[in-house]
């Protein structure tokens, strides 16, 4: 696959030690736990965990999207300014330059709009961009997509599209103010095996093309390794592994992610997907303020990992949660395979 | 006779009586004694009102006479039309727009008083006379009255202002009648050429009233105005429009009394009388009622045969509970079947029968022993009523307690407020049933009225056969009623004919076809700034708004 | 286009046959209901007295009323093929015009009363939607009694309040010219519209609430929408679906509560004649309003079903009644 070489100088986005609290029968739960990480112009960043690890808060968290009476500390920067405080004109274009794609193009779509509003709405709102020039992009757009009779899918509504179709729809969408970033929130889970394969190729060369950042989240430690140049792995609202993708599932750093590794969830076993490690995912609040959150489902877990939650350390060029991390490098792709 | 010196001496001393009534009655909390004469006027008005908006029960339904037999139609149609002979306030007969005379028995002679003219500004004729009086016979007419006609034989002009009525036999109950609705005269051609929508919301009518038709609107109102034109400058209305309009129920015509919404209405058992009677909005009048609230007996094959158990019943009904439950105390105990209002002619002799007539009081003890002697104890009558029907249900549950005070039981056969009308119209309703309740009254001051629907063998509303053999165990005796209320008929001598009258009424007192309850008064209720209607049962049948206007 | 309309056609074509049929039912249960209610529509314009058993005689074989109960119905219907409703036994008139002249008074009562409750009833029911807070909590409140409150309450306390105390509006009859007609619709009104008005407003602050939940509001966010046109364009649009829905029924079943509030009233309109017909048995009355007021039910349904497609585009016409 053709890959953007990183680029130098400053991140797009950065995250710095996000910690995102919100409203839980009445007391103030962590859902996210200083979340940290960067985003360079024009890179795939994947974004693996379990269910609840946190991943579509992160993305929440960096499109303000979060649900009323969340309360977030720490810093999102984009473009080097801070997210949270942004407002106004600088919000709106901010909004323009990072696009959402969501994981259920159906519900993420008005049903009573057509197609056509739906794709230009934006850009005629808040680019003042005329209808029928919004609708020639839209239609240029959704043939790059590769749907070709664009001027028809105009007219119809969300219900007449198959699954895959809207969500070449969403991507299509989502390019349509040229934005920078590009969110996506498993983008291809909801759909069939043989549509995800296409709308994923469709996402990468599209992305590839426009030189576009993109968050990839998805539960696929493959799937992030194929599209993604780095790949963070979440767990229990914290970042427990950060590393080039392409040497996530030999090497890996953390037990966790050397577990989902192991849990091979491949592109076509969706149904079952990381069922194989043993214990219950938890959640942040539910992660011990005093221990390494992964200690109860962890095989290497020691009385080290249980007296304080170990800091993010640097190893072999990527970042690790673990603190028996240098201990077992090298062992953790083995043992588990064997 | 000299109408016009009668009516102005009957004002003077009503208006004075009048205004007592409103002093005392109308602004203390306590009903009316009703022992005391009520006064059959109130304070004749003075200043011009515009527009008056009075209440009826209900919508009115025809504008026809022949067909006024309730009280919308007939509070409106006595102010639309005339008739022949009038009834003043107090129930008096005199002249109307024709005197009578009677050269033989069998001859009743009208003469047309000159200058009457109907609204369009055409004269009254003999013409228009008999034909008014002819369409209550007329069989395709199908008009209520036709029965008060039974006795005569030929309707004709005689004359240029002159009707003649022959009949097949005396009756003096018919000059009544024809000062009541079925003496009032359309214009012919006006009506001919209306036909069938004569009286109706599509039609228009023609009477020579002080007030005229303006307009009807189903359900909205009839409106009628003051007729400037009206052929007796003596007579000249303060009001110069008058809605007449049914209210739907008491508490909308409460509201609506209290607001001006409405401004007057002849009110009937009224369930917020205490609530009115204590407002300075509107002023309460109580007037005599020619009315009669009574237990129709409707079947005497039963235990009501024996005229013991009736007379027992009657004595062990607390009627002054009913008077305060129903009527609020606006009605009094009655003596006869008819109400004393209704003593229009034979003044005196009425009066002091009626002085000398026993008490209806309760004496349980007394009726306990007459149902021992006639043997009815434990025997059961069934009363018709309709829980639905707030007056009727409580006075059929009183009813119910008599009975059983007085060691007999009573079951409560219970119809829909609809439904309880079958009662008097079909038979088969009655099956199973000993009597009902009603407030009955007939159509002029004169207590045979209501007698002739009772008495007579063929009465509209002689349900039980009172007085016939076969349907009346005790028929022998009690058709001497009957024949003595037949000679009164054909009696010219009104006192004479009264001392009849009156006999019958205490003959029928004993007997009790019907058992009287109580007789309602008439219950006046006007804004306060409003004064002069008729405060007897007259408004019926007369022009009861002449007088009618601003207080000042 | 061609099939759509065709769809179209053969879901008017079966409404069309709906309301027939409809109409041929409900007209023979009703004049059998009457029939079989004993009484005497004649009987009653004596108002409790006994009439002559001669006139009685007459007027019942002028109006049929002594023929077997299918021999009057189908003198009726035959009749009303021809658009001829019958004569009010009562009134002695048409009943065709009787019924005409009262028609503007429903018409304008459940009118007024419709714009009160779509009006007040989904403008309340968007404000405490998209504000918590006390306008919220009190409107629940209120809602959550008057929606309970019977019509006839409601105009005994309307009537209580602003005509006999404060005198500010008549509490009975129609009125002349239209700002006075106005002025006495408005209790009625009010008193007919208050139960619905609570629950439109209950069912609008729901479907607020919960369209602007909706993930595709979410996406609209993202995408910077201002919020003016995300509440205008993806909350109110689609909350216009059950809003519409709820108003259309509620509004249909004012026309047969809006007799409750025209009797209490004096108002000279059908629901009000319709229950004094009844009471006096005048049949061809009765007759006559009810189906009127059958064919103005199923025809605001069918409003309902046709406005519900238009606004959802993914109910097809008729799907509503499937
Ligand atoms: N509105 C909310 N209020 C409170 N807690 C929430 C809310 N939404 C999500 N959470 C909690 O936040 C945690 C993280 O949720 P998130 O949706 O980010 O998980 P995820 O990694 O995206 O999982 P999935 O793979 O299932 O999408 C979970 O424990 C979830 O229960
Ligand atoms: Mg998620």
């Amino acid at each position: 696959m053709n890959r953007a070489e990183p680029a130098a100088g400053a991140p797009l986005l950065e995250l710095e030690g996000v910690t995102v609290r919100l409203p839980v029968e009445g007391s103030m739960q962590a859902v996210l736990q200083d979340v940290s990480f960067a985003i360079r112009p024009g890179e795939a960043l994947g974004l693996v965990g379990e269910s609840g690890s946190g991943k579509s808060m992160t993305a929440r968290a960096i499109d303000r999207l979060l649900p009323p009476g969340a309360a977030v500390t720490g810093r999102v920067r984009f473009g080097g300014r801070d997210v949270m405080t942004l407002s106004g004109a600088d919000l709106k274009r901010f909004r323009g330059e990072v696009a959402m794609i969501f994981q259920d193009p159906r519900a993420h779509t008005n049903p009573v709009r057509r197609i056509g509003d739906f794709m230009t709405e934006a850009l005629r709102t808040n680019a003042r961009v005329p209808m029928d020039e919004a609708a020639r992009r839209a239609v240029d757009l959704l043939a790059s997509v590769g749907i070709e009779d664009g001027d028809r899918r105009l007219r119809q509504y969300p219900h007449e599209l198959s699954g895959g179709l809207l969500q070449r729809v969403m991507i299509a969408t989502a390019l349509l103010t040229r934005p920078r970033l590009l969110l996506a929130d498993e983008p291809t889970t909801a759909l069939d095996v043989t549509t995800q394969a296409e709308v994923l190729a469709i996402l990468d060369n599209l992305r590839s093309e426009l030189s576009l950042a993109m968050l990839f989240i998805t539960h696929n430690l493959e799937l992030a390794a194929a599209i993604c140049d780095r790949t963070v792995v979440m767990y229990a609202g914290q970042v427990v592994e950060v590393r080039e993708s392409n040497r996530l599932h030999d090497q890996p750093l953390h037990p966790y992610t050397a577990a989902l590794a192991a849990a091979r969830p491949s592109i076509d076993a969706t149904a079952h997907r990381l069922t194989a490690i043993p214990g219950r995912p938890l959640s942040a609040f539910e992660a011990p303020a005093e221990a390494c959150a992964f200690t109860a489902r962890c095989p290497y877990a020691a009385d080290v990992c249980r007296e304080r939650r170990p800091a993010l350390v640097e190893l072999d060029g990527g970042l690790t949660r673990c603190a028996r991390a240098r201990e077992l490098f090298g062992r953790l792709e083995v043992e588990l395979h064997a | 006779m000299n109408r016009k010196l009668t009516t102005h001496r009957v004002m003077a001393v009503a208006g004075v009586v009048g205004l007592l009534a409103t002093a005392c009655g109308g602004r203390t909390a306590g009903g009316p004694s009703g022992g005391q004469q009520q006064a059959v006027t109130t304070k004749a008005g003075t200043k011009p009102v515009d527009k008056v908006v009075w209440a009826v029960y209900r919508d009115v339904n025809s504008l026809d006479p022949i067909f006024a037999f309730d009280y919308p139609e007939n509070t409106t149609d006595s102010l639309l039309y005339e008739s022949l002979l009038r009834q003043g306030a107090d129930g008096s007969l005199g002249p109307g727009l024709a005197t009578l005379s009677y050269p033989d028995q069998s001859t009743m002679v009208f003469t047309l008083k000159p200058g009457v003219t109907f609204w369009d500004g055409n004269p009254l004729t003999t013409d228009d006379v008999v034909y008014s009086l002819n369409r209550n016979t007329d069989p395709a007419l199908a008009g209520f009255y036709s029965a008060v006609f039974s006795r005569v034989q030929s309707i004709a002009a005689t004359g240029t202002n002159e009707v003649t009525i022959k009949l097949k036999q005396p009756d003096y109950w018919l000059a009544s009648e024809m000062g009541s609705i079925p003496g009032m005269i359309i214009e012919k051609k006006f009506a001919q050429a209306q036909g069938s929508n004569y009286g109706t919301p599509a039609g228009k009518i023609m009477g020579t009233g002080a007030f005229k038709f303006e307009s009807w609107k189903p359900g909205v109102a009839v409106v009628i105005v003051r007729n400037d034109s009206y052929w007796n400058p003596a007579v000249k209305p303060l009001v110069r429009e008058m809605d007449i309009k049914g209210a739907p129920n008491d508490a909308s015509l409460t509201s609506a009394l209290l607001t001006g919404g409405i401004n007057g209405v002849y009110a009937q058992a009224l369930t917020t009388l205490d609530q009115l009677k204590t407002n300075k909005a509107v002023t309460v009048t109580y007037g005599p009622g020619w009315y009669t609230d009574a237990f129709i007996v409707s079947d005497l094959k039963g235990a009501l045969g024996d005229v013991r158990v009736r007379q027992a019943l009657s004595l062990a009904l607390d009627r002054k509970g009913l008077i305060d439950a129903i009527y609020k105390g606006t009605a009094t105990l009655p003596k006869w079947i008819s109400n004393r209002g209704t003593f229009g002619y034979g003044k005196s002799v009425f009066e002091a029968a009626y002085a000398a007539a026993p008490d209806m009081t309760q004496n349980l003890a007394k009726a306990k022993q007459l149902i021992i002697d006639a043997g009815a104890t434990g025997k059961s009558i069934t009363i018709g009523m309709s829980s639905e029907l707030t007056g009727i249900s409580i006075e059929a549950n009183a009813l119910k307690a008599a009975a059983e005070a007085i060691g007999m039981k009573a079951t409560l056969h219970s119809v829909s407020a609809q439904n309880f009308i079958n009662f008097f119209i079909d038979p088969k309703a009655r099956v199973g049933i000993d009597g009902f309740f009603t407030l009955n009254y007939g159509d002029y001051a004169g207590p045979e009225s209501l007698l002739a629907t009772l008495i007579p063998p063929d009465g509209s509303q002689n349900f039980d056969g009172y007085g016939v053999q076969g349907t009346d165990p005790q028929a022998a005796n009690d058709s001497k009623a009957f024949t003595l209320f037949d000679e009164a008929r054909s009696t010219a001598d009104p006192n004479a004919r009264a001392q009849k009258v009156a006999d019958v009424e205490k003959m029928i007192a004993t007997d009790l076809p019907w058992i009287p309850v109580l007789q309602p008064l008439i219950v006046l209720i006007t804004s306060s700034n409003l004064t002069g209607a008729y405060a007897s049962f007259a408004y019926m049948f007369a022009p009861w708004a002449d007088k009618l206007g601003g207080t000042g | 286009m061609g099939p759509a309309e065709s769809v179209h056609l053969r879901f008017f074509v079966r409404r069309l046959a709906m309301l027939l049929v409809s109409l041929l039912v409900a007209s023979f249960v009703i004049f059998a209901a009457i029939y079989l209610a004993p009484g005497n529509p004649i009987a009653a314009l004596s108002g409790g007295r006994s009439l002559p058993p001669d006139s009685l005689h007459v007027l019942e074989a002028r109006y049929h009323l002594d023929q077997p109960f299918i021999v009057q119905y189908w003198y009726w219907l035959s009749n009303a093929f021809h658009g001829n409703l019958g004569i009010s036994i009562t009134l002695r008139e048409n009943v065709s015009d009787l019924i005409a002249s009262r028609i503007s008074t429903t018409a304008g009562l459940v009118l007024y009363s419709s714009i009160l409750i779509i009006v007040i009833g989904v403008g309340l029911g968007i404000l405490s939607g998209f504000k918590r807070g006390l306008l919220d909590t009190s409107t629940l409140v209120i809602t959550a009694i008057s929606a309970s409150l019977p019509a006839f309450v409601a105009a005994i306390v309307l009537i209580l309040v602003f005509a006999v105390q404060l005198q500010w509006f008549p509490s009975l009859g129609n009125g002349v010219g239209f700002i006075d007609q106005v002025r006495h619709l408005t209790l009625p009104a009010f008193a007919l519209a208050v139960s619905s008005l609570a629950i439109v407003a209950r069912v609008t602050r729901a479907a607020i609430r919960e369209e602007a939940r909706r993930e595709h509001v979410q996406t609209a966010v993202s995408r910077g929408i201002p919020t003016a046109e995300l509440i205008r364009r993806h909350v109110l649009r689609n909350a216009a679906i059950p809003i519409t829905t709820i108003s259309g029924i509620t509004v249909a079943s004012l026309i047969a509560v809006a007799a409750v509030v025209e009797v209490v009233f004096g108002l000279a309109g059908l629901g009000a004649y319709l229950v004094q017909s009844a009471q006096s048995k005048d049949l061809a009355v009765v007759q006559g309003i009810s189906l009127l007021l059958v064919t103005t039910f199923v025809v605001m349904n069918v409003l309902v079903d046709v406005l519900y497609a238009v606004l959802d585009p993914r109910v097809s016409l008729g799907s509503r009644a499937q």
